[in-house]
């Protein structure tokens, strides 16, 4: 079953080609919630409804492909065990929301894995598209793309006033949310970041780590995204989180190289230690993995840290949570064999790259 | 990725929302707030007072049911705003996007004329000009 190709790695192919600002920007990802003008929304929806608006994703989008994006491979929460479905939300293929709807929810799953579309989420359709580094515009255009795409087939609930209807109010109108994933480690270890973050609020953006809301930012990884979806049109919500994220950027660069000018051999000692902990520890917490994760791939870009690529970081953040960890131990495990077992594997990882110079 | 904590300050200004308007001592408010909360949805019979609780609406029609109780609420979710500005669907939308687009150019032509940029105005006015032939075409061949 090709399903396990979503399982094995801990990376999208799609990561693996480097964007513009990758050294910061890890990845934007623009996503479209829709849904059907005849079902009641799955937020009340019964089996009967449930069912069909699957059945009619299933006819007639299954084994479709759409331009650059081959075939769409449909994944049905029913029909996968809990760990697997673990792996795909901690791949962000998925949301917790789908898995917790079960039994009629399903993914689309594009073969590079740039695509999901979710089915029977908190809205009858979630589509979602990613590209590394800081490409929002083309982001926005590929995904509005699909939306016609499917929208040949699908009949939106969508009205003048309101525009595309959605089971949340937060969601209505352009029903998009538009997120970038930036590595932001020398404004974090300023503190800086804490500083900006009511401004950033304050132009209708939010901040928050990449395990959800509210979630320390693991590993200095910070999402950004729109919070506002009506009123203002998909390309100027675009071009808002666009400038302010060409700002943090600017703003991080200047970080590093104020940290480099005044305290270069403290940062070097720090990135070595972190180094020398990924490299050696035999037990290690998923928070100091991601800290030393972090410092690692700040290392990396800085130049200390050479022959490692950068993706290292994406990777070994997704394959260290408990979800990947208890399918690479094919077994379930509690939180002290987990440390244990994430160690072992970052040992691995990092020798595997020391093995290739 | 997780927007649970929004739905859940949702609720809470939603339900704010309906105590205030609770205390209300008007007699006349009083008898809005009567018949609007024992508004239901007839597609899919969620009521005005799930709607505050839950904070989700059941299904597209909701949004004409309860469409009186709205603009506050999106008010305040989307910074003041209550109306869609964005993409029109291609296929259902009809000819709602030639009528958006030509919203769009008379504004454009307004700034023209207002900064004495005539040549420029005179090119939208016929963009303009062509866009609600279009629109009458479609009409035509409807009837």
């Amino acid at each position: 079953m090709s399903l396990q190709k979503f399982m094995n790695d801990a990376i999208s192919p799609w990561m693996r080609h480097d964007g513009p600002d990758s050294d910061i920007v890890l990845s934007s990802r623009i996503r479209l919630a829709r849904n059907f003008s005849s079902e009641p929304f799955p937020t009340v929806a019964g089996e009967d409804s449930s069912h069909r608006v699957l059945s009619f994703m299933e006819d007639h989008f299954t084994d479709h492909s759409f331009r650059d994006y081959e075939a769409f491979q449909l994944v049905k929460m029913d029909e996968l065990e809990p760990v697997e479905k673990r792996v795909l939300v901690e791949k962000h293929l998925i949301s917790p929301h789908l898995v917790e709807n079960g039994e009629h929810s399903a993914t689309l799953i594009s073969e590079n894995e740039q695509v999901s579309i979710m089915i029977n989420e908190e809205d009858h359709i979630r589509i979602q598209l990613y590209f590394p580094g800081l490409q929002l515009d083309k982001a926005l255009e590929q995904t509005s793309q699909l939306d016609d795409w499917l929208e040949q087939k699908v009949d939106y609930a969508f009205n003048e006033q309101r525009g595309y209807l959605t089971a949340c109010p937060t969601n209505v109108g352009t029903g998009m949310r538009a997120s970038v994933m930036m590595h932001l480690p020398a404004l974090a270890m300023t503190k800086q970041i804490n500083r900006m973050t009511p401004a950033i609020n304050q132009l209708g953006l939010v901040v928050r780590g990449i395990y959800g809301e509210g979630s320390e930012a693991v590993g200095n990884l910070f999402q950004i995204s729109n919070q506002i979806t009506l009123g203002k049109s998909e390309e100027d919500i675009v071009e808002d989180l666009h400038s302010v994220v060409r700002q943090l950027i600017e703003q991080e660069r200047k970080a590093r190289q104020t940290l480099m000018n005044r305290s270069a051999v403290q940062l070097e000692d720090r990135i070595y230690r972190s180094y020398g902990v990924l490299k050696h520890s035999r037990i290690i917490t998923s928070k100091e993995a991601a800290g030393c994760l972090s410092d690692m791939r700040l290392g990396i870009d800085l130049g200390f840290i050479k022959d490692i690529p950068r993706t290292i970081l994406n990777e070994l953040m997704v394959l260290t949570q408990p979800g990947f960890l208890q399918r690479y131990a094919g077994e379930s495990l509690d939180a002290n064999e987990r440390d244990v077992k994430r160690a072992t594997l970052i040992r691995e990882r990092i020798h595997l790259e020391d093995e290739d110079v | 990725m997780n927007y649970e904590e929004e739905s859940f300050s949702l609720n809470d200004l939603l339900s704010g929302l309906f105590h205030m308007e609770g205390s209300n001592n008007s007699q006349l408010f009083k008898e809005n707030k009567k018949t609007e909360t024992g508004l239901q949805c007839p597609d899919c019979g969620l009521t005005y007072q799930e709607f505050t609780r839950v904070g989700k609406f059941g299904c597209a029609t909701c949004y004409e049911t309860f469409d009186t109780r709205l603009d506050p609420i999106l008010r305040r979710v989307h910074s003041g705003n209550t109306n869609h500005h964005g993409k029109v669907p291609k296929r259902i939308g009809g000819d709602l996007g030639v009528r958006k687009d030509i919203e769009k150019y008379r504004q454009q032509l307004n700034e023209h004329i207002q900064n004495e940029e005539f040549e420029q105005a005179a090119h939208i006015r016929d963009e303009i000009k062509q866009l609600e032939e279009e629109l009458n075409r479609g009409k035509g061949g409807d009837s």
